[in-house]
């Protein structure tokens, strides 16, 4: 049997509507709608999904910083609500908000992190000198740019030399080059760590992840992807989507570039790189029926919606015993606390 | 010195393996917030140089106030000037507001700082960062207080020779304990409200109205006797229960009255009819130990479960 470093069982997570507590069930607004996966140990997550999916949501109820209101999850094999001590020695949590006091020199911030969190001052020290931002040791913070705050961020989170580290956005703000430098290090150091990361970088969930879990607006999940797969079937750069004068047949737009998908009236082709996608410009050109083209860039959303599309109904099938392991769980938690009030009456 | 109290304080646990390590961590959460408290406050200290003003501020506005009093009129009224009377209740609140404020709003600092989620995933509780601000911010308020208060109540036998202070070393030391459970209580208050602001965020006003209603009820304003004057004779009676006010009470009678100086140990509340009602110190300080004990107690409590229930509502960190 694989060993799970992550088991969600319909996982739900709701907030109050309001700033009040209302005691009526209509003043909860779900986020989380009953998440299951499993994340084997030694691999590393992305979660996907568009704006307001509920992803951060995620993020923080499965490193306990939000308690969950549904269903279950297990962190090392630790619950995260009945042995919550033990999950957080094992975990560490990295958000893009995070701030530090700004009067403070990286040295004194990483030396209050190190002692609350009872890390290891040389792990940092490693991180700050890969990352030659050992220069700026004896600097308070409020000089820091966005890129070296992002940074300080990381190393206070990998200080504690967590087996799982939850980021948000990890590399956001940091410019090219030292990104490469910490993808470089934190790959490095995935063979020992799980990361489970929230970010829309292709680069990032490249280089990083072994896998991704699409989550879908009102916090479900549409299905988990390993990245392998994604890019052997869909090793996608580019779309060039093509508006045409009047209907556009499946023959003729086969013609122009087999790899295509139709959406209403238009016409959406993928290239692996930029020469592809150039040669897919100059035949549209020549076939001539368009009134408008768009290249641009594809993000990794997309690609693993398309490859979604394609084994949608293996994962139709996944989804359905997901919904009716969520119904059964609900419906053993209505009969529990309508026993309970049937004992107190 | 960190490794000193801890070293005390462990060898109670020793051999409790579970309590001696779930305290080793609390206290370095705590000494480590102290000490990045201590240093980032150092960094500010335009706002050390406020606080002073504020505090001078206050000193002479109730100074004023009571010299355009005059002298108090009625049964309870004081035999020194009323002026003295507000001059003590705003250098023994010097010791007390700051550290409240600061401590009630910490949680809301941090929270808004992006640290919060950090800190509680790494089982740094909510409880340890709110005992380290206020341990921290007594020590600013102590120097505030010794800058401010001590020089003007030496201004004291300036303006009236013959008064001498303090009165008795023996009451020098009668009066620490007093303060001290003032201290721990206040302590608990600012734990009680700041951990409210993990709730609700608008909570300015919130921490000002407790502030003012434990001031009203302490004798801020007015002598704690006059409230027997409402017809209940142990409504000062039960306010002296609250290590706080006893402690004003104490301080003041330490500091001012100078002809009464034999009245201070029993600690007595003199209604109309001289007749006594109160407690004796040592009654007072086993009164207070209990209360402080309770506070400890529910404070804690409280902070835990407040920390809950902002996990549950999801407010223990916004962005």
């Amino acid at each position: 049997m694989v060993e799970e470093i992550i088991h969600s069982e319909a996982l739900v997570k709701e907030f109050p509507v309001g700033n009040l507590p209302r005691r009526n069930e209509g003043a909860k607004k779900r986020i989380l709608d009953g998440i299951s996966f499993e994340l084997p140990k030694g691999l590393s997550l992305a979660l996907l999904g568009p704006n307001g999916s509920g992803k951060t949501t995620l993020l923080k109820t499965l490193s306990t910083i939000y308690s969950p209101d549904g269903g279950n999850a297990q962190i090392c094999g630790y619950d995260i609500v009945k042995e919550i001590k033990d999950v957080r020695k094992r975990i560490s949590f990295v958000s893009p908000a995070m701030d530090f006091q700004k009067k403070l020199t990286l040295k004194q911030t990483l030396d209050f992190f190190v002692k609350v969190t009872n890390g290891d001052m040389a792990l940092a020290k490693d991180f700050i000198e890969e990352l030659q931002l050992d220069h700026l040791w004896n600097t308070k913070l409020e000089t820091f740019s966005e890129g070296q705050k992002a940074i300080t961020r990381l190393c206070v989170g990998l200080q504690k030399n967590p087996e799982i580290l939850f980021a948000d956005e990890p590399t956001n703000g940091i410019d090219f080059r030292r990104k490469q430098v910490v993808l470089e290090f934190l790959e490095k150091q995935g063979r020992d760590r799980t990361l489970v990361v929230v970010d829309h970088d292709p680069e990032v969930v490249d280089v990083l992840c072994d896998k991704i879990l699409l989550i879908a607006l009102g916090g479900t999940v549409r299905g988990m992807v390993d990245v392998a797969n994604l890019h052997k079937e869909f090793n996608y750069m580019f779309d060039i989507m093509v508006i045409p004068k009047g209907p556009i047949t499946k023959k003729e737009a086969n013609d122009i570039w087999p790899r295509y998908e139709m959406i209403g009236g238009m016409c959406r082709f993928f290239a692996s790189d930029r020469k592809e996608a150039g040669e897919v410009h100059d035949r549209i050109i020549k076939w001539g029926r368009f009134i408008d083209i768009k290249t641009s860039g594809i993000s990794i959303e997309d690609i693993t919606l398309l490859w979604l599309k394609k084994h949608e109904d293996e994962l139709e099938e996944k989804l359905a015993e997901d919904r009716r392991l969520v119904a059964e769980q609900q419906e053993t938690q209505k009969r529990t606390s309508r026993k309970k009030r049937n004992q107190i009456d | 010195m960190n490794s000193y109290v801890k070293w005390v304080i462990m060898s109670v646990f020793k051999g409790d393996t579970k309590h001696e390590q779930s305290l080793s961590s609390t206290f370095d959460v705590t000494f480590a917030t102290v000490k990045r408290n201590l240093i980032t406050d150092w960094q500010y200290k335009s706002d050390f140089v406020i606080q002073f003003v504020w505090t001078v501020i206050n000193l002479v506005a109730y100074g004023f106030l009571g010299l355009s009093v005059g002298t108090a009129q009625g049964a309870f009224a004081p035999d020194y000037p009323f002026s003295w009377f507000l001059l003590a209740s705003s250098a023994y609140w010097t010791l007390f507001t700051g550290n409240y404020e600061e401590t009630a709003f910490c949680l809301r600092e941090e929270s808004a700082r992006g640290t919060m989620g950090y800190l509680i995933t790494n089982n740094v509780d909510t409880l340890g960062i709110m005992v380290g601000r206020y341990i921290s911010s007594s020590l600013k308020f102590f120097v505030i207080f010794l800058v401010t208060a001590i020089p003007t109540f030496a201004l004291i036998p300036l303006s009236s020779p013959g008064t001498i202070l303090p009165h008795t070393a023996r009451e020098f030391f009668m009066l620490i304990p007093l303060i001290l459970y003032s201290y721990i209580f206040m302590m608990c208050v600012s734990l009680f409200m700041g951990s409210i602001t993990l709730l609700v965020k608008q909570t300015t006003t919130i921490v000002r109205i407790m502030l003012y209603i434990i001031r009203i009820i302490g004798g801020y304003f007015f002598m704690i006797e006059s409230l027997s004057g409402f017809g209940a004779w142990w409504l000062p009676v039960l306010a002296v229960c609250l290590p706080i006010v006893s402690g004003q009470f104490a301080f003041r009678k330490y500091l001012l009255e100078h002809n009464s100086s034999a009245r201070f140990p029993d600690m007595s509340i003199i209604t109309t009819d001289a007749e006594f009602q109160g407690f004796t110190y040592g009654q007072m300080n086993l009164i207070n130990i209990a209360v402080c004990g309770v506070s400890i107690v529910g404070s804690f409590y409280f902070v835990h479960w407040m920390t809950n229930v902002a996990r549950k509502r999801g407010t223990i960190e916004f962005y």
